[in-house]
């Protein structure tokens, strides 16, 4: 046992790949380490499965206790590199050892030689695993290709060291087989015609012969336990890869497990769906310090939920569809969509680390190994509360193909890199799927507008002046805007209650409405008016002297009460909306906020517009059921959350955000909108 | 099977309307006829009526019409009871598609040329509407047939039993929100179902109709009445009903209170 050493590899002759080249093979992942780290590793469980039972994967973040620790630091530490060529020695001169084991039983172990240079072809997982780089795999429909995946044990390692502790099947029954593995930088020790250089990658293990081998049997499972490792039953088989000094970036490591839980479950929920014999195919768990960190279910966590549906969906004969290529004619996969009505939440750290965001409109790609390779994005519904979701399998026959178009990390196809008719293959899925969720979005989510959208400002200028009772300069102010159509009031009633219809009788002392208001439906359903004269309804009476400084409008308006002085042209208020509404809670009351700008300068009055919405388009309640909620102000804030209850608030225009909060009122759309004019100034 | 009737053009209409104003009603069974001039047909969509069919359909009419008292000057009750029983005629033996039943034209034909007696027996001296079917839910015949449509149910013994359960003015305020609610028969039927089972505590029918009407308007932008099963949407239906009664009854209270004082 007293051979049990580092070994620090030398470039031999005829050269070798330094480790920082190993440790960039992963390249540039996209997605987050640790949510690599549980791809891959769970890629390499589920290729190394063992055909009669189910796959138990867990991830568990420990200190190593102080009974065990000596032996770490008295063991790990002989003849281990120095510190800058290594961090492994800091790592354990620390007050505490941490470790993240990423283990899994029920699957095969790393078996076959221990030597990379026995010509064995078949079965070669330890070699591959611990001694060579980019072997290709040789699981049929496995989720790997490149053999690549390992490197990320070691990128998340701060200490650049591993411990491989597996249990295989052996001609004469089982062998536990216990290595490290270290790879940092390559490095020059000694000077002059004594130095020597090092490729970076270091072992340890058994010293004895000519490279370093791992310690096996009796040997093993005695250090493996001085070291605290869990260990295996006599008939039980598997593979733990302990990363010493786990790197978990911002995140403590109580957030780093559940972060890990939650993960899992973006990236490995069809492995927790159950298969023909009832079983989920992989169990996974997680430990904090040896409590469980629970793994979310797919079947009841929003919004994963939908794709377990979909998923569902897409294995059923009738509700899933097959996508085609039509030139060379071949089946690409299967797609299963679903569709709801669901209320937007914010995604959870893994699942914006996936791309999703507050509403779900992706769709699951996967190959036959159906592990998560993407979400790819699909069209937005118009909907605020539509959600769907998609997942899509290719084929056994299409599975190299796609295979091939991933990078290292799997985590996209990328049909860029292909060619032939392989392209095309992944070129047109999809194409196929933009066309499935084209149709998906589209059904009755068209919102047409009634009526054409032809100006009709200048006709009713012309007629402006006929109207008696009230002054108007007509619409035809702003040109070039197309208008949705007119706004109505709940007018059916008019035909049976006539006297009880509301009707606004201007007068010249009141301020009519501006003509020229401009109305937008938002895409959420609420309307957005944006008014630059206040409303006749809402705005407080004004002095019959009316000022109006938009030019031109003298020579149009016939009935005009006074002449006003001349004025300079000013710019007429404006509210920009910025964003849509939300709901969030003041005082315990819940309150939907609109947030918007005032983008003109100078001193300017706002007032708040709310009604409810019925039916039609643009239809406002103008007669509420007795004694039923209305939408109700509460109350202006600034950026610095400044509160201003009353209604009526005047404020001078800037760049800044402001929010109207407004108490909706259940069960109703509530429409909000701001009024804005320029403040009265005192005269 | 769907069946054409004739069809008389607004402008047909509208003078043959301008002609009778002069008339008294005996001139005008006089002037009944199963064919005029200007009557077109739609060129597919079923069988054509003929004119002894039009003949037999009049005669009903003109049976149910002398039941109630016509020419005479029926009370409203005779009047009410001649309707249903119209509905019920016109929607069971018509053989009208609603397709068909939308068309103004089939229902001036109707009033102004194979039943004006009966149409001005109905209403003497009638609002253009009322004949001419500017306004299908307003006109003689056509509310009629569209009442009971709206409320006919096939599966019940008597698939038209709803038609009693609102009167002719409460249905009105249905037909006046036809473009959110009364466009909808699976909703109408609903809400007679809902209705029929209210208890009102007194309040005045009327105004809990329109409130609760109003408050279904308020639901509508958002619920698809249409997709829910039956016991959701009833359960729906009769939790704004109980508000409306209880806001009616509290209004009442409240009013009580006030006129106390």
């Amino acid at each position: 046992m007293n051979d049990v050493a580092w070994y620090s590899q030398p470039f031999p002759p005829d050269g070798a790949s330094a480790a920082e080249g190993i440790r960039n093979q992963l390249g540039r992942p996209e997605l987050d380490l640790l949510t690599v780290l549980v791809r891959e590793s769970a890629q390499n469980s589920w290729d190394a499965r063992l055909s009669d039972r189910a796959v138990d994967y867990r991830i568990d973040y420990q200190t190593i206790s102080a009974a065990h620790a000596p032996v770490w630091r008295e063991e790990l530490l002989r003849e281990a590199p120095r510190t800058e060529h290594l961090p492994l020695r800091a790592s354990l001169s620390a007050p505490t050892i941490d470790i993240l084991t990423i283990s899994d039983r029920g699957t095969s172990g790393l078996g076959g030689p221990t030597r990379a240079d026995s010509a064995v072809t078949q079965d070669h997982d330890f070699v591959s695993f611990v001694r060579n780089i980019g072997e290709p795999r040789d699981t049929a429909l496995g989720g790997g290709t490149f053999g690549f995946g390992k490197g990320i044990f070691y990128l998340i390692a701060k200490s650049g060291a591993v411990l491989v502790h597996t249990r295989c099947r052996v001609d004469e029954g089982f062998e536990t087989r216990l290595i490290g593995c270290a790879l940092w930088q390559s490095h020059v020790k000694g000077k002059g015609d004594k130095a020597t250089r090092y490729t970076g990658r270091h072992w340890w293990g058994n010293n004895e012969g000519d490279v370093v081998e791992p310690l096996t049997g009796p040997d093993a499972e005695v250090m493996a336990h001085r070291l605290g490792l869990r260990a295996f039953e006599a008939d039980e088989t598997g593979t733990s890869i302990v990363v010493i000094d786990p790197e978990f970036g911002d995140r403590t490591p109580h957030e780093a497990t559940s972060y890990l839980a939650d993960t899992i479950l973006w990236n490995l929920w069809p492995k927790m769906l159950p298969t023909a014999n009832g079983r989920p195919p992989m169990s996974f768990s997680v430990r904090h310090q040896g409590s469980a960190v629970v793994v979310p279910d797919p079947r009841t966590t929003q919004p994963i939920d939908m794709f377990v549906e979909a998923y569902e969906n897409m294995c059923s004969s009738d509700k899933g569809h097959v996508l085609e290529s039509y030139k060379p004619k071949r089946v690409l996969g299967r797609l299963g969509l679903e569709k709801r009505l669901v209320l937007p939440s914010e995604p959870t750290a893994a699942a914006s680390g996936m791309g999703i965001e507050k509403a779900v409109h992706h769709v699951c790609l996967m190959r036959t190994a159906e592990l998560v390779v993407t979400y790819h994005q699909g069209p937005k519904p118009s909907a605020e509360y539509m959600s769907y979701a998609g997942v899509f399998r290719a084929t056994e026959d299409m599975d190299a193909t796609f295979a091939a178009s991933e990078p290292p990390t799997h985590d996209a196809w990328a049909w860029q890199s292909l060619e032939g008719h392989n392209k095309t293959f992944v070129k047109v899925t999809f194409t196929r799927l933009k066309e499935k969720l084209d149709a998906l979005v589209a059904i009755n989510d068209k919102v047409k507008s009634p009526g054409a959208e032809v100006p009709l400002g200048a006709a009713s200028r012309e007629f402006s002046s006929l109207v008696t009772g009230s002054w108007g300069i007509g619409g035809g102010l702003r040109f070039g805007k197309a208008k949705p159509g007119p706004v109505q009031t709940e007018d059916e009633d008019a035909e049976w209650d006539v006297e009880e219809h509301e009707t606004f009788v201007s007068t010249p002392s009141t301020q009519v409405a501006d003509p020229a208001a401009d109305v937008s439906v938002g895409d959420d359903g609420h309307q957005h008016r944006e008014h630059g004269v206040s409303d006749d309804r809402t705005g407080p009476p004004h002095d019959t002297t009316v000022h109006d400084e938009r030019p031109g409008w003298q020579s149009l308006a016939g009935t005009l009460p006074a002449a006003p002085p001349p004025q300079a042209p000013a710019a007429r208020p404006k509210v920009h909306y910025v964003a849509e509404p939300y709901y969030d809670d003041r005082d315990g009351q819940v309150v939907l906020v609109q947030e918007f700008r005032l983008p003109v300068r100078g001193t300017q009055q706002l007032s708040p517009q709310l009604s409810i919405l019925l039916p039609g388009n643009g239809v406002r309640e103008t007669d509420p059921p007795i004694g039923a909620a209305r939408p109700e102000f509460f109350g202006w804030e600034n950026e610095n959350g400044l509160f201003d209850r009353t209604s009526s608030l005047v404020v001078s225009g800037g760049p800044d955000i402001w929010r109207l909060l407004v108490v909706p009122a259940p069960d109703t759309v509530t429409e909000i909108g701001v009024a804005v004019k320029r403040a009265e100034v005192a005269r | 099977m769907s069946r054409l009737y004739p069809r008389l053009l607004s402008w047909h209409a509208k003078s043959l309307y301008a002609d009778y104003r002069e008339l008294g009603l005996p001139e005008l069974t006089a002037r009944h006829d199963t064919t005029h001039l200007s009557a077109v047909f739609v060129a597919t969509g079923g069988d054509r009526v003929g004119a002894p069919e039009l003949a037999e359909l009049r005669a009903k009419v003109v049976a149910l019409a002398t039941e109630a008292g016509y020419p005479g000057e029926p009370d409203q009750s005779a009047r009410s009871r001649f309707d249903l029983a119209l509905a019920r005629m016109l929607h069971g033996e018509m053989g009208l598609v609603p397709a068909e039943a939308a068309s103004g034209d089939v229902w001036a034909f109707l009033s102004l040329v194979l039943l004006p007696d009966v149409a001005y027996w109905r209403y003497p001296g009638p609002p253009r509407d009322r004949v001419q079917a500017s306004d299908i839910t307003r006109h003689v015949f056509g509310r009629l047939w569209w009442r009971a449509h709206l409320v006919h149910d096939p599966s019940e013994q008597d698939p038209h039993s709803a038609l009693t359960i609102l009167g002719e003015a409460a249905f009105d305020q249905i037909y006046a929100r036809r473009r959110a609610l009364g466009g909808s028969p699976y909703l109408v039927k609903a809400i007679l179902r809902v209705w029929g089972g209210l208890d009102r505590g007194g309040a005045n029918e009327r105004e809990v109709l329109r409130d609760f009407l109003k408050r279904l308007l308020r639901l509508a932008p958002f619920m698809c009445f249409e997709a829910m099963e039956d016991r959701h949407l009833d359960a729906e239906l009769s939790r704004a009903a109980h508000e409306s009664v209880q806001a009616v009854q509290a209004k009442k209270q409240q009013e009580h209170t006030l006129a106390a004082v």
